[in-house]
């Protein structure tokens, strides 16, 4: 090993237990991390990389075996507990969940504090001045310290955990999946702390990800692990440009960015899958101490959709949009409060689940019942479609699952084949419509590149209407014939797949999401989307940078444009469509 | 709805305990001794024997003693085993029944009748049970089948809350919107959704209610509001008993023994089957 090298793992093997018996988890890995290097390690679910940071952190589970050499700026690591003890305060770790690391009963600053004084630092002002110095670091408000963990945003959590990992001021970050729970904006802003953090400090990091388009523009080095042992190891940019092995190459291909945008269907004859009509949603919300105080909060404001038989839309926005609570309001499992909803021309009344509009879950896991066989969910779908012909193999079979599934319970199954169990009985339903809510977030991207040709397929074939919520900008033009982008409960444009976004909330989606070879986006101080919206005005107006005084005053409504867009900012009516 | 990851399988299929295992073992033994008891004592425990054999102390030809009426106390306390034994499973049975179907109504349907029946859950827990029993039995003729009615209608409460509560959580379970997305109806969403996931909480739950069940049967019987002559239960061998606690102690530690022996059991048991189901509530050292 080189001297500058900090850590270097030489065909490091570890076996696991299994349900089924032993698992080789990691079969003979080489890994350098060198001071002021940013190393990515990605690979798809299942290829070790978690395994990998357990390892080095000594983490791994009981009855876990370990073979190989790992050393620690020369030192021979033994892998057990005094490993674990000795590199506690060296090494940084975060995951990909902050909210289940973090107290909830403790303010983030009494945590903080615990942390800085576990290495020596006596309580008082000191350590409260460096829990101070500490949050600054990651650009968080010294004030923030006072709060409860769930009193903060998703992404203010992560860089709660990120100054927790800083406090013993290790050498080296190890990084699991960080912004894999976050929006694209937040994830852009958590990103740009995350490399500040590690330039400035010239620590070593590992940045563990399924996202091979994160990786390379947040990355110096592209490590890529394929069933337990490196296939490919080099500079990011000489990875990206030629990548030497095929599962790389088969990587980059599944990325959603690299598939052309869905072209538009043909209209298809009879009523729309799908039609509503100002549709609203609100939620009691009860205030102060004995809850006496009555108000509501609307989640979908009146909001207009068609999705046409046979045609996909997407349904993109951030988390707390309300894109969530339009779909559960469609497939009436949340009461809608105004508005006409109408499931292939007819009527449906609120609150009531139909059978014709189903719902494809983000978990597959849990939207399958772990005690009914997979068989019997199929089954019980096509009984309730009144469906006595066709049999469960059949369904199966159109999803390309064997039909020795059918006997299978969903824990017994993989990621990727729950979601196609789960859409097996979707469609034994024979529903009008698909409502399906981020149902590949949970699968890595060779998972989901294939799901979604499934899904494409099976659409053109039987011509049922699909509405895909996603926060994924890329993911939904490979997928979806029109897009459709929701802030604040309200559409603020629609637009083609192939078209460029005018609106200029859109326009900081795409900025913010990351694209292969390009550059790390630019972040500015992201307003965040929890925020309330202004009383008067355009909603997106406070996060705008191309707000003028304007747009507080009228809400601005959903125009149509000569093009066919609908768009609501006055700023790029006003000004013919350009900025 | 949570992301990806590896979960516990809920059906994991554990082990007993050893303490389990040992209530296991006596929930058996107790089960096959009262049900061969008129295999094991060849006499009629209602015999009754001359005076020579009046109050003798345990020796071999009775190994637990005789009654003042000369009866074999072994017989006696293997045939009073089974009307404790079936009191205790038919009380629980229905109180099972009634408090699961109370409890999956209230959980599924429509937020009034979840009102209406807990109101009527809370009423009944209200009211004063064993001043209920008493009334109930002291107001008809007493029998067996009547005690174990009583004791059953009166116990369901705390598994209709136990199902509710249990029902609740599963109904915003991405699972159960699906099935609801079928349009099933009510009655066949709680057969085919709800009922699996309760069931296990409901065979502990039950298992933990047998050993109270057969206190409260000994306890009428104690009181003469249970087993009438010439049927016998343990609760009534210890009132017989209770005039020669001094003189004849056999006639009252025997049945009483039984009756600690049988509901520590039930006891032990019920823990191990809650352990083995949810390892979340368990004793915690599982790993260490």
């Amino acid at each position: 090993m080189s001297a500058r090298d900090l850590l270097a793992l030489e065909s490091l093997a570890v076996v696991l237990e299994g349900p089924t018996g032993p698992v080789r988890a990691l079969r003979g890995l080489d890994l350098r991390l060198s001071p002021g290097e940013v190393t990515a390690l990605v690979g798809v679910s299942g290829s070790g990389k978690t395994v990998t940071g357990l390892t080095i952190l000594g983490l791994l589970p009981g009855g876990a075996a370990v073979s190989g050499r790992m050393t620690w700026r020369g030192e021979v690591l033994a892998g057990d507990s005094a490993h674990r003890a000795r590199l506690g305060r060296e090494i940084g770790m975060i995951f990909q969940d902050p909210g289940a690391c973090l107290d909830p009963v403790w303010t983030v600053g009494a945590q903080l504090v615990e942390t800085v004084r576990a290495g020596g630092i006596p309580a008082g002002a000191v350590a409260e001045a460096r829990a101070a110095s500490l949050l600054e670091e990651v650009h968080l408000p010294a004030d923030l310290g006072g709060r409860y963990p769930h009193q903060l945003s998703g992404g203010q959590k992560q860089r709660v955990m990120l100054a927790l990992a800083l406090a013993g001021d290790p050498d080296l970050l190890i990084a699991d999946e960080p912004t894999t729970a976050l929006d694209v904006t937040i994830q852009a802003g958590v990103l740009d702390t995350l490399r500040s953090v590690v330039r400035r400090r010239g620590m070593a990091m590992l940045f563990i990800t399924h996202d091979l388009s994160l990786a390379g523009g947040f990355a110096d080095r592209l490590a890529v692990i394929h069933e337990g042992r490196l296939v490919e190891d080099g500079p990011a940019a000489a990875v990206l440009d030629a990548p030497a092995h095929e599962r790389t190459r088969r990587l980059l291909a599944s990325l959603p960015e690299n598939s052309p945008p869905r072209k538009p269907s043909a209209p298809a004859a009879g009523p729309p899958a799908l039609s509503v009509a100002a549709l609203r949603v609100e939620y009691a919300r009860r205030r102060g101490l004995w809850r006496q105080g009555r108000g509501v909060r609307t989640a979908v404001r009146d909001v207009d959709l068609v999705v046409g038989a046979g045609e996909s839309v997407a349904l993109v926005g951030e988390s707390g949009c309300g894109k969530t609570s339009l779909a559960l309001a469609l497939t009436g499992h949340v009461l809608r409060t105004g508005g006409d909803l109408r499931l292939g021309g007819a009527h449906r009344p609120p609150g009531t689940p139909s059978r014709e509009a189903q719902l494809i879950f983000q978990d597959a896991g849990a939207a399958l019942d772990p005690r009914q066989t997979c068989g019997a969910a199929v089954a019980e779908a096509a009984a309730a479609a009144g469906d006595a012909r066709s049999s469960v193999e059949d369904f199966l079979a159109d999803v390309g699952l064997e039909p020795d599934l059918a006997t299978r319970r969903p824990h017994q199954l993989s990621g990727g084949q729950r979601q196609r169990v789960a859409l097996a009985r979707a469609l034994a339903a024979r529903p009008r419509l698909l409502v399906a809510d981020e149902p590949t977030a949970s699968l890595d991207v060779a998972m989901q590149a294939r799901i979604v040709e499934l899904l494409k397929t099976l659409q053109d074939d039987r011509g049922w209407g699909l509405l895909w919520i996603t926060h994924d900008l890329p993911l939904a033009r490979s997928i979806c014939h029109r897009i459709v982008v929701m802030y604040h409960g309200e559409i603020v444009e629609a637009f083609p797949a192939g078209a460029r976004p005018m609106h200029p909330y859109t326009r900081e989606l795409v900025a913010m999401t990351p694209v292969l070879g390009a550059p790390p986006p630019v972040v500015d101080d992201v307003v965040g989307a929890d925020a309330d919206p202004p009383d008067a005005g355009c909603a997106f107006a406070p996060r705008c940078r191309f707000a003028d005084p304007m747009c507080g005053r009228a809400k601005p409504s959903l125009t149509e444009e000569a093009d066919g867009r609908l768009i609501r900012c006055p700023v790029v009516l006003r000004n013919g469509g350009t900025h | 709805m949570s992301r990806g990851g590896t979960r516990i399988d809920p059906g994991f299929p554990g082990r007993l305990d050893t303490a389990s295992r040992w209530g296991l073992g006596l929930v058996l033994l107790v089960a096959a001794l009262s049900v061969c008891a008129g295999w094991l004592t060849p006499t009629d425990p209602g015999a009754v024997g001359g005076a020579e054999t009046h109050l003798l102390a345990p020796c071999p030809e009775h190994p637990l003693g005789t009654d003042v009426l000369g009866r074999d106390v072994l017989g006696r306390l293997l045939h009073g085993g089974r009307a404790s034994l079936a009191v205790a499973w038919l009380s629980v049975l229905l109180a099972v029944a009634l408090g699961t179907t109370v409890g999956l109504a209230a959980g599924i349907g429509p937020a009034w009748l979840d009102r209406v029946l807990m109101t009527a859950t809370d009423v009944f827990l209200a009211f004063p049970r064993i001043f209920l029993i008493l009334l109930l039995v002291a107001v008809t003729r007493p029998s067996l089948l009547l005690v174990a009615v009583v004791i059953g209608a009166t116990g369901w409460m705390s598994v209709a809350r136990l199902v509710r509560a249990e029902a609740l959580a599963l109904r915003g379970r991405d699972f159960v919107l699906a099935a609801r997305g079928l349009e099933l109806t009510s009655l066949r969403l709680a057969w085919r959704h709800f009922l699996p996931h309760v069931a296990p909480l409901v065979l502990v739950a039950a298992t933990l209610r047998l050993g109270n069940a057969v206190l409260l049967e000994s306890f009428l019987s104690y009181l003469g509001l249970g087993a009438q002559e010439p049927l016998i239960s343990w609760g009534a061998m210890i009132e017989h008993g209770q005039g020669h606690l001094l003189d004849a102690w056999w006639l009252t530690a025997f049945p009483g023994l039984a009756i600690t022996l049988t509901v520590v059991s039930y006891n032990l048991l019920g823990d191990g089957i809650r352990d083995l189901l949810d390892p979340r509530v368990g004793s915690g050292r599982r790993d260490g």
